[in-house]
Formats: C-alpha cells, sequence, structure tokens
C-alpha cells in the first residue's frame, strides 16, 4: 500500500469515526444537543437594562455549580459591555463583571446572561463535591452570628421575641424550627419591589414583609439565639416565569445545615429547583455609575415527552458522561473553547502555508495571536500587536550596533518587550481601553522571536521579505480570528467534539498533498505562459 | 477559478516539481532523517569528502569555544584570504569573505573593509549560534578562500560561481550555474538577484539563463552573454556530485560544487532540501527527468543490487554518448 493511500484510507477512518460519533450523538440525544432538556434541566435568562452615566459598571452574579446543581453553557452578551468572571473571594459566590466598552457613551444599555442549569445532577463531579463540602462545614466559632446590614440579632424587641418563642425548646433544631413556624405563619406575606429592602427589626414590627425581609428576621432571630444562620441567595426555577431574586434561610443546627424558606413554608430543606446563586445576602445585579437598572430573569423549562426520552438508555448515558458540559462552568469553558479551536487554527495555517504557499513568522504563532485576538473586536488589537513588533524591531536595529552575544541580546530584547506592553497598559489605563484583558494569552516569548526573526530576515533577505512575511502573518491571524470568532464554529465543536475527527482527517490529507502551492502558480509562471503559446 | 486550474495543469504538462511534491515524494522518501547531520555539518562533509577522494577547500582552523578568539591573531597567522563560515549555516548566512589584508584592516569581497574587532564580533556570533539551524550554538571554520577561475571572469561580478547539481538516487538529475551580480552583493543566491544558468548534463553548457525569474541573456553587469559557455571540468564536477551523494546516502540532494583557479573542481557543501529555482534556470521541469531515472533504476528487476550500481554508473556514460550523436 502506498504511502498517499494508508493516509487518505486513515483519513477517511477519522471522517468515519467522527461522522459516526456526530450521528450517534444525534440519534441518541436528538435535540438534547442543542437544546438540553430533562425533568431538572432549565433554561435561564437574565436580562439587565439601564442608562449609562458614562464609564458604567454592573456585576451580575452566576450560580453556583456544586451539589445537585451544575450549570452549563453560559452565554453573556452585550454590544455595550466587556464581561469579566471574578473569581469569588470565597468560592461562595461567581461574580460577572461588566465594563462600558471604551467609547462609550451616556447611553442605554443591555447586558443578557444566558445558563442551563441541571438541578437533578445524581453524580456530581469531583469540584462539584468539594465545593458542596467546602460550603457545608460547620461555621467557626462566633461565625455566622453577628448583625449586619438589615439583621441586628441584638435589637431589643427583637430578642425578646425570639427568647419568648423558644422558651419551651432547647434543642438548637426545635429552636430553630420555633422561629421558622413564626416567621412563616405569623409575618404577612409581601411582592418585592425594587428599592431598599426591609431589615428585620422593620418586618418584625410590621407583621409584614417580603421574600428578603422574611428570610433576614430568620436569620436575625436564630441568630440572637445563638445559632449560625445565613442567608441564601437563588432563582426560585419553575414553569415559565419572570423571576427577580429569592432568598431563604439556613440555620446550623448541630450537625448539618437546615434549609428554610419562609415564605413558601419549606422546612428542613427546599425544593431541588431552588437554585442556589450565593451564600449571603446579594443582590443578583448592581450597578455602578448607572441609573434606571432593572433586571428580570426568564426561566424555561421543557417537559414534552419528546423532549425528555428515556433516561436509562446506555447510550445517553455514555454520551452526558463525555458531554464538554459536564465540566465546571466559568474559566475552564473558556479553556475547552479554546483548545477545540486551536486544531482549526492549525488546520487554516495547513491550507495557508502547504495549498496557497503563505509564508510566516513560526508555524503556529499565528495561530495563537489569532486566538488571543478573537474575543474582542480584533483589529485594535492586531494594530497594537503589529505597532510592538514595528517598535520592536527598530529597537533591535539599534540593539545591533553594540554586537551583544545572542541570548543576552535577546533577554534584552525580551525586557524591552516587556517595556513596551507595561507602557501600553498604562496608555490604556489612563485612556480607559481595554487593552489589557488579552494581554494574559499574549504570546510574549513568540513576540520577542517574532522580532528577531523579523530582522534576521531583514538583514538576509530585504525589508520587503520581512514586511512581506509579516503581513502574510498577520492575514492568517485575521483568518483564524474571524473564523474563531464565528458563534456556530465555537458551539458546534461544543456540542460536537468529535469534529476533531473531521479536522484531523483533513490535516492527514494535506499531510499528502503534492499538487502546485497557489504562490508556485506564479512563481513558475513562465512555464504556463510558455506552455500556452 | 478556471484559471488557476489551467494554470495548474500546464505546470504539470512542463514538468514542474511543486514544493509539496519535492517533500512528500522525494525528501521524506529518499533522505532519511539520521542522514541531515552529516550534511549540516560542515567539518564532517569536509571528513567524508577526504575519504571518498573528492577534494573541498582547506580548513585552516574550527574555532569552537569563546576562549581560542582571544587567540584570534595567531589564529589567522599572516593569511591575506580566508572565508569565515558557520559550521552548521544554511543559506550562505553567516559567511565571510575575506580578499586582502592590511594588518587588521581586512577588505572584504564587495568592498567593504572591517576592523579586527568586527571579525572576532562575527566569529561570536557564529559561536552564540546566530546563524547556525534552530539557533544552537555553533563552531566556526576559517576555510580557504576560492579562486575565480578564468572562464568565470568575465560574467561574475565579485565573488564566486557555483554550480549546483541535483542528485537523485546517485545519479545527476539536473544542473545549473549561479552567477553573483552587483545586486545579489556578490552571493551567488538566486532570490537574492543572481543569475542562474541551467547547465546541459551532456555537454556542460549553459544553455537557458534566469535573472530574477525572467529569461536573460547577457550578464547584467558585464554584458557577456552568459547562455552557450562551457563549464570546465563538467564530467569531474558530475562524478564529484555523483561520488559525494553515494557517500552521504541521501537520495535526493543538492550538491554545491565550486571551480578553484589552480586546484580545480571541489565540493563545497551539500544541501538535503535542495531548492526548486533550478528548474527555472533550465527552463525545464525535474519530474520528467526524474521518473525517467526511477524507470532506468527500477527496471532490472532481476539484476542483483550489487551489479545495479556500476550499471547505473555506466548509463550516465551511455546517456551523454546518445544525447551528442542527437544533438
Amino acid at each position: 500500500m502506498s504511502r498517499t493511500t494508508l493516509c487518505l484510507a486513515t483519513a477517511g477512518l477519522f471522517a468515519v469515526l467522527s461522522i459516526g460519533t456526530m450521528a450517534t450523538r444525534r440519534y441518541a440525544l436528538g435535540q438534547e444537543i442543542v437544546l438540553p432538556a430533562g425533568p431538572g434541566t432549565f433554561k435561564v435568562t437574565m436580562l439587565v437594562r439601564g442608562k449609562s452615566l458614562g464609564n458604567a459598571k454592573v456585576q451580575t452574579l452566576s450560580p453556583l455549580d456544586f451539589k445537585q446543581q451544575h450549570v452549563f453553557r453560559e452565554e453573556f452578551t452585550s454590544d455595550e459591555m466587556t464581561q469579566k468572571q471574578l473569581e469569588g473571594r470565597a468560592h461562595d459566590l461567581r461574580p460577572v463583571l461588566w465594563t462600558q466598552k471604551p467609547g462609550g457613551a451616556k447611553a442605554a444599555f443591555q447586558v443578557r446572561y444566558e445558563f442551563y442549569c441541571s438541578v437533578d445532577v445524581h453524580a456530581p463531579s469531583a469540584p462539584m463535591a468539594k465545593l458542596a463540602r467546602q460550603l457545608n462545614e460547620p461555621p467557626a466559632a462566633g461565625e455566622f452570628l453577628h448583625s449586619e446590614a438589615h439583621i441586628d440579632p441584638h435589637d431589643q424587641q427583637l430578642s425578646d421575641t425570639a427568647a419568648t418563642l423558644t422558651e419551651n425548646a432547647e434543642k438548637p433544631l426545635d429552636q430553630a424550627r420555633a422561629l421558622f413556624h413564626f416567621v412563616a405563619d405569623h409575618i404577612d406575606n409581601e411582592p418585592a419591589v425594587s428599592g431598599p429592602g426591609i431589615g428585620a427589626v422593620e418586618c418584625l414590627q410590621a407583621r409584614r414583609g417580603d421574600v428578603a425581609a422574611k428570610a433576614r428576621l430568620l436569620t436575625a432571630l436564630c441568630r440572637s439565639r445563638g445559632i449560625p444562620a445565613r442567608i441564601v441567595t437563588g432563582l426560585k426555577l419553575g414553569k415559565r416565569t419572570d423571576q427577580t431574586a429569592h432568598y431563604w434561610v439556613e440555620a446550623w443546627v448541630g450537625d448539618h445545615w437546615m434549609a428554610m424558606c419562609p415564605l413558601y413554608h419549606h422546612c428542613g430543606s427546599v425544593p431541588a429547583t431552588y437554585l442556589v446563586f450565593g451564600y449571603g445576602d446579594h443582590t443578583l445585579v448592581r450597578g455602578h455609575n448607572v441609573r434606571d437598572l432593572d433586571y428580570a430573569c426568564l426561566v424555561e423549562h421543557k417537559t414534552t415527552a419528546e423532549a425528555v426520552p428515556d433516561q436509562g438508555n446506555l447510550l445517553q448515558r455514555f454520551f452526558h458522561m463525555f458531554s464538554l458540559d459536564a465540566g465546571p462552568p466559568g474559566k475552564q469553558q473558556d479553556l475547552i473553547e479554546f483548545l477545540l479551536l486551536l486544531p482549526i487554527a492549525a488546520l487554516i495555517i495547513c491550507i495557508c502555508r502547504n495549498l496557497i504557499g503563505m509564508h510566516c513568522f513560526g508555524t503556529f504563532a499565528p495561530a495563537l495571536i489569532g486566538l488571543a485576538f478573537r474575543e474582542w473586536e480584533s483589529l485594535p488589537g492586531i494594530l497594537v500587536f503589529v505597532s510592538i513588533i514595528l517598535i520592536g524591531w527598530g529597537l533591535r536595529r539599534v540593539l545591533d550596533y553594540y554586537h551583544l552575544l545572542q541570548v543576552p541580546r535577546t533577554s534584552f530584547l525580551l525586557s524591552l518587550v516587556v517595556i513596551l506592553l507595561l507602557t501600553t497598559i498604562l496608555i490604556a489605563n489612563q485612556q480607559e481601553l481595554a487593552f489589557t484583558r488579552y494581554f494574559s494569552l499574549f504570546p510574549m516569548v513568540i513576540l520577542t522571536g517574532m522580532i528577531e526573526r523579523f530582522w534576521t530576515l531583514e538583514t538576509e533577505d530585504s525589508t520587503t521579505a520581512s514586511f512581506k512575511t509579516l503581513a502574510q502573518t498577520i492575514i492568517i491571524a485575521a483568518l483564524i480570528s474571524l473564523i474563531a470568532s464565528r458563534h456556530f464554529i465555537v458551539r458546534h465543536m461544543t456540542h460536537y467534539p468529535e469534529t476533531l475527527g473531521l479536522i484531523m482527517a483533513a490535516q492527514l490529507a494535506i499531510g499528502r498533498y503534492t499538487g502546485y502551492r497557489l504562490s508556485e502558480l506564479l512563481r513558475f509562471r513562465d512555464f504556463v505562459e510558455a506552455e500556452g503559446a | 477559478m478556471h484559471w488557476l486550474f489551467k494554470a495548474a495543469r500546464r505546470l504539470k504538462q512542463a514538468g514542474i516539481l511543486g514544493m509539496n511534491r519535492r517533500n512528500a515524494n522525494y525528501i521524506l522518501d529518499h533522505n532519511p532523517r539520521s542522514r541531515f547531520p552529516i550534511v549540516d555539518d560542515k567539518l564532517r562533509m569536509r571528513d567524508l569528502c577526504q575519504r571518498i577522494g573528492v577534494p573541498t577547500p582547506t580548513v585552516y582552523t574550527a574555532i569552537r569555544s569563546y576562549a581560542q578568539l582571544r587567540n584570534l591573531r595567531a589564529l589567522l597567522c599572516e593569511r591575506e584570504d580566508f572565508v569565515i563560515k558557520p559550521n552548521r549555516g544554511s543559506a550562505g548566512r553567516g559567511i565571510l569573505v575575506v580578499v586582502d589584508r592590511d594588518g587588521d584592516q581586512f577588505l572584504r569581497h564587495n568592498g567593504e573593509r572591517l576592523g579586527f574587532e568586527h571579525l572576532r564580533q562575527h566569529l561570536s556570533d557564529i559561536l552564540s549560534g546566530m546563524y547556525s539551524l534552530g539557533g544552537r550554538p555553533d563552531e566556526a571554520i576559517i576555510q580557504q578562500r576560492v579562486r575565480l577561475h578564468p572562464t568565470f571572469e568575465p560574467i561574475t561580478y565579485k565573488g564566486i560561481p557555483d554550480i549546483r547539481v541535483i542528485v537523485y538516487r546517485n545519479v545527476p538529475a539536473m544542473a545549473m550555474l549561479r552567477l553573483p551580480t552587483k545586486a545579489s552583493n556578490g552571493r551567488a543566491n538566486l532570490h537574492q538577484g543572481g543569475i542562474g544558468t541551467g547547465v546541459d548534463l551532456a555537454t556542460g553548457l549553459t544553455h537557458h539563463a534566469v535573472l530574477c525569474n525572467r529569461a536573460c541573456e547577457l550578464h547584467p553587469d558585464t554584458g557577456v552573454p552568459v547562455v552557450g559557455m562551457r563549464v570546465p571540468y563538467w564530467k569531474q564536477v558530475l562524478e564529484m556530485s555523483r561520488r559525494a551523494a553515494e557517500a552521504i546516502r541521501l537520495g535526493y540532494v543538492g550538491i554545491d560544487m565550486i571551480v578553484d583557479a589552480d586546484e580545480g573542481p571541489m565540493l563545497l557543501e551539500a544541501n538535503a532540501r535542495p531548492g526548486l529555482a533550478i528548474q527555472i534556470a533550465n527552463g525545464k521541469g525535474l519530474v520528467p527527468r526524474l521518473a525517467e531515472i526511477d524507470a532506468e533504476l527500477d527496471q532490472p528487476a532481476e539484476v542483483e543490487e550489487e551489479v545495479a550500481v556500476p550499471v547505473v554508473a555506466g548509463r550516465i556514460g551511455v546517456d551523454t554518448e546518445l544525447r551528442r550523436r542527437s544533438a
């Protein structure tokens, strides 16, 4: 068997396996691949609107990924804002910070956050179980007993009420139950309206309160009896409802955290559809330099028969287990996207180099540059990149007079590049430009190598050759950036990761392509013309 | 789109070898990676040539460490002319030709004057790996400067022409003579503005010439015709290339030969990835010639391996004779 045949056969095998897996996945999961469904699977869309007063900042909360609740396929979209996921201080929160894009006017903005969640995960992943363990640990001495805004356990009237209510109860569990029944039964329910919330004491005096006020009252009552208690901020998932935040309480009753919802009369545990966003008295959306901030969440649930196929099917369980949705949300999903896009970028480089005959600095450097500039509007990013190369090149020419040895010289050049980047960061900060976002992704060493190679090519060949190669590198990087930022490609890759097989098949096939490169038609054009004549 | 396919078809008809095909069918199939270090290392190449009796320019000294640079004056002796090269350089990178000397002043082939310190710096750059493949630390060699053969005088502008012979499966497949011009700054590289002239394998006569990918007749600087001249020592040049390729054990190799005014043909270096410009210089494609060699070598399947090699060697002779008769 000739090598080409072997190669094509292998490529064919890869393609068949890849398409086969895709078809099987499609057959087993059906619509669920695109629209996850199931008795415990919900789609939540949070929409935030407001008016910027200039340099607006908004913070939204994302649900935690722990216990039986799993969050996946998060999508953040906004025309006016860029978003950044912040690391929660104690892993008990997942805040997302939205900042207005540079040059944004004092105008209305909209932010959209979409995610899917399953609240009936039977086998939580290791990170989920670990976070659940962390958050279910017994409180430290004195923890969850102090007073905080809207919760004052030392108020005289409040502690008297608490003492009276728990007269006949000794164990913390019984005391907590007694306090719960008081708040649930004797405090009237009110709808929640936006604006400053009502504190525990006011709620007790008025004998009525909204969901947050009742939760604060119950927390304060527990704390005044020495029972550690905390508020849980979340969302109550249900059928097609517009929602705002829901609040409930967890009290440490000696051996575990007991959940209580005084609004809907749940004591001991709350339904699985109570989606936890974080521990503490938080608002789901907060704004800075913002007017008329408003938000709502839409919860969607598919329960039609065809959307919920037999859960016990072995094939389905297999695909669920090896779905990329199973991983923790946040940073890891970004990493997965990056990894899935890298082979596509490599394929584009194969095409550009072996089919078209383009030249570039470094084999995979354009891939890294292209993917680094994928998220934000690519053009300014690539311009910054080009100017750094050109400035670096100018410095490299000056450096040539010093006649330095190679390794110290490149080290010096690297330091210069670092200074250039730092300067860019400083200028970007002063001008409030969001350049710094992708500097972590900036292939700095590659940048230094490129400057060095740019200079070497210039001295050995010509300045034209250097600029030609740089231009081609940028074209390839821009092409990669353009293709990798296509939403449907990213989505397809996460839904059908087996597409990598097809990409590898294409790479194998190009690996034995012995035809002419496009540039060679030009290079050997004399032969084309001669034959034609 | 249609034009592209038509152009590709015409190139195929002309038998032009493309980069992809060269890599996939010739280099990957015939050049085992393990043999690359030999051609990439000029000192090893010189040892190999000495073993098989192919002359190479004399290496005066090899500099392996920075410490040796302190004795540079002693190492250079009183030599008036020499060439400094990186041992593992490629594509003519880092080569410095000194043609004359006045104390600590050195004259380059292009008229530039260099001080002693500049020379030391250049050697130090070579040692640190600036010109080597992959930037690895390298050695520098100081070599005999080859003198221009009188035949080439009218068609050379500062520098020495060299002869590139592509040897496929130990049979010379195509050859070209590279002439330096003013534009190429005395270097014989085609993409830097040197002239490439195709040489007829049978006769050693130049038959076609290109300058910057365009056909030309006269040398741009001297105005002398470059087509129709005979390369001196042609038979030896081909025979030495063949012997070198055989010893290197690379199936598809470019051998660079040079003709010294006093010592005749010498092997300069070998290239495991010879370029494709030789086709433009010759005005014809490599593919038919390579297929011809394949056909000749694969034909007598019954003949035992040991016998096959001399048959091939003889065949060149037969081939040449036939060509001569037909010409």
